[in-house]
């Protein structure tokens, strides 16, 4: 039984090393001067591809800002469609809805590549290409599967038999859902924000296509400098976009955890 | 009458957001059959996709598209499921494990291919490594795996980002049945191992179906990976159907449209092999529970 374990171990061990290794050398290469063949290990350390991200150039600063934005935007429209979405496919029942319920999983379907070439003639018409507006649609729309499948599954399981019981007492629908359901939710409504906003933020051809260049988010941006061979600056610019998505998610569970704290303890 | 309508007005944006998505798909489709009225193209044929499909750079694409997704997606789901059933086994240090899960499903593709880059070009670290222990002598020695024509280095990115995508899928699914009919197996007398070939894999197969159908068609018709690690020829279908569609004769979109057509057919036929799968696999956990 103990050799049965200690195989289950070294799979761990393995799967963990195998996850852990190449982010870590990402990191060393963002922080070495020069890294040339054959050596093992960078001639030295410096701060050369920070330079260059924080100071040298300025825009990149200012698009990896925007881009935060325009993905908490994606990703609080996707979760608040999402829910609405659970939310009927959840607690009603009606006509179409296995239909419609298919169709949530489309956007998994159809490779994000066609829907921007086949939609972008009419962006251009309504007007709405190299916008913001037209950026969203397109985010929002290709992480609707997740946040819906996320809070429909909890929203199933949670049921209305709560929400039932705080209107028996008097409570109207809103006070109900706000202060029973929402809270009871928020797991998974922090757990769909968070994976809607990652999609969003690591989303290229959509952003390239739809944005023209007009609208740039930072994933567009770092997009030529993976593969241009300069692994100081393409290290840095890439270990910023990952810390800057866990800055969010521990700032948004902080909020949120915050918030619901203050009504419950309101209600005390 | 009013509440007939709540699960309408709920659905609202989710339905227009889907029209907007199936307005894309037709105007593939319909482009893709030579229906273009801006360029005076008002006849709908078949020539496109025969054209296409008579073109022999065409028939590589698929064919690579096709080979990388489904490859990928097989060592992606045998090794997601052993990572998964190894962690329900490790009790110890398992939320550090589960932690370390997460990292590569939070990583987009773009950072993925910068690390595949960084291991395994002829200047990575692998090359450095064979250096010093005096495998190889020069750079060029060591064997091009990223760019090269089998598309190595984009299913090694795919397998580091999908595999523990489908450990995390699957998790709490195989975690609940362990517990509960694996348990009851090991005490009838089966062996751990018997016990979770024949009961614990069969009964989790919806939940492994349905992560091994999100990143088969995800793979399918990705760009990122391919185009950042690929060769110029022949290139995955995303990749060769957007260059036709940035050609600057416009009269290219037909052929760029063919091939997202056919994108989209081999996707909604990938779907419907998914629900048919899962359909007979419910169906026979159900007669299995019957007898």
């Amino acid at each position: 039984m103990t050799n049965k374990n200690s195989i289950f171990k070294l799979v761990m061990a393995l799967a963990a090393a195998c996850i852990l290794i190449p982010v870590i050398l990402m990191a060393v290469c963002a922080f070495t001067s020069r890294w040339q063949w054959p050596d093992l290990l960078g001639e030295s350390f410096s701060l050369r591809g920070f330079e260059e991200v924080f100071i040298n150039n300025v825009q990149s600063f200012r698009i990896l800002i925007s881009s935060v934005f325009i993905s908490m935007a994606a990703a609080l429209f996707a979760t608040i469609i999402g829910y609405m979405s659970a939310q009927a496919f959840s607690m009603y029942d009606f006509p179409l809805k296995k239909w419609l319920h298919f169709g949530s999983m489309l956007p998994i379907i159809i490779p994000s590549s066609v829907f921007a070439m086949g939609i972008h003639v009419y962006f251009i018409k309504w007007g709405i290409n190299d916008s913001i507006t037209g950026i969203l649609i397109g985010h929002v729309l290709y992480c609707l599967p997740y946040t819906v499948n996320i809070l429909g599954d909890s929203r199933e399981a949670l049921g209305n038999k709560y929400e039932q019981q705080a209107m028996m007492l008097g409570c109207n629908s809103f006070m109900a859902f706000f202060h029973i359901t929402l809270p009871l939710m928020i797991p998974s409504v922090i757990s769909a924000f968070s994976m809607a906003y990652i999609i969003s933020f690591s989303q290229y051809f959509i952003t390239m296509l739809l944005g023209g260049g007009v609208v740039k988010t930072y994933a567009v941006f770092v997009f030529p400098l993976i593969s241009a061979g300069d692994r100081t600056i393409a290290g840095a610019y890439t270990l910023v976009f990952l810390l800057s998505s866990l800055l969010i998610f521990i700032l948004f569970e902080g909020v949120i955890k915050f918030i619901v704290k203050k009504i419950v303890s309101a209600e005390t | 009458m009013i509440k007939k309508a709540v699960p309408y007005i709920l659905l609202a944006p989710f339905i227009v957001l889907l029209l907007i998505l199936l307005l894309a798909a037709a105007n593939s489709l319909m482009q893709g059959l030579g229906y273009m009225p801006a360029l005076g193209l008002n006849k709908i044929s078949l020539d496109y996709y025969k054209e296409v499909f008579l073109n022999p750079e065409f028939s590589s694409s698929l064919l690579l598209s096709l080979y990388i997704s489904l490859v990928s997606t097989i060592f992606s789901v045998v090794i997601g499921v052993l990572i998964c059933a190894s962690l329900i086994k490790t009790n110890k240090a398992e939320k550090f494990y589960r932690s370390v899960l997460r990292i590569p499903i939070l990583t987009p593709h773009i950072v993925v291919a910068l690390f595949v880059i960084i291991i395994f070009s002829q200047s990575g670290i692998l090359s450095r490594i064979c250096y010093q222990l005096n495998i190889i002598n020069e750079i060029n020695e060591f064997p091009n795996i990223i760019y090269n024509r089998k598309g190595i280095g984009i299913i090694l990115g795919y397998i580091w980002k999908e595999a523990p995508f489908v450990a995390y899928f699957v998790l709490s699914f195989m975690e609940s049945i362990s517990v509960s009919h694996e348990e009851a197996a090991v005490n009838l007398g089966a062996s751990p191992m018997r016990s979770f070939f024949s009961v614990t894999l069969p009964l989790s197969m919806p939940a492994i179906l349905n992560a091994a159908f999100i990143i088969m068609i995800f793979s399918f018709g990705a760009y990122e990976l391919p185009f950042l690690l690929g060769v110029t020829k022949p290139k995955v279908l995303p990749v060769q159907a957007y260059v036709e569609y940035s050609h600057p004769d416009l009269r290219h979109r037909p052929y760029a449209m063919a091939e997202n057509g056919v994108m989209i057919l081999v996707s909604l036929a990938m779907a419907a092999l998914y629900f048919y799968l899962w359909q007979k696999k419910v169906k026979g956990i159900r007669k299995n529970y019957d007898k």
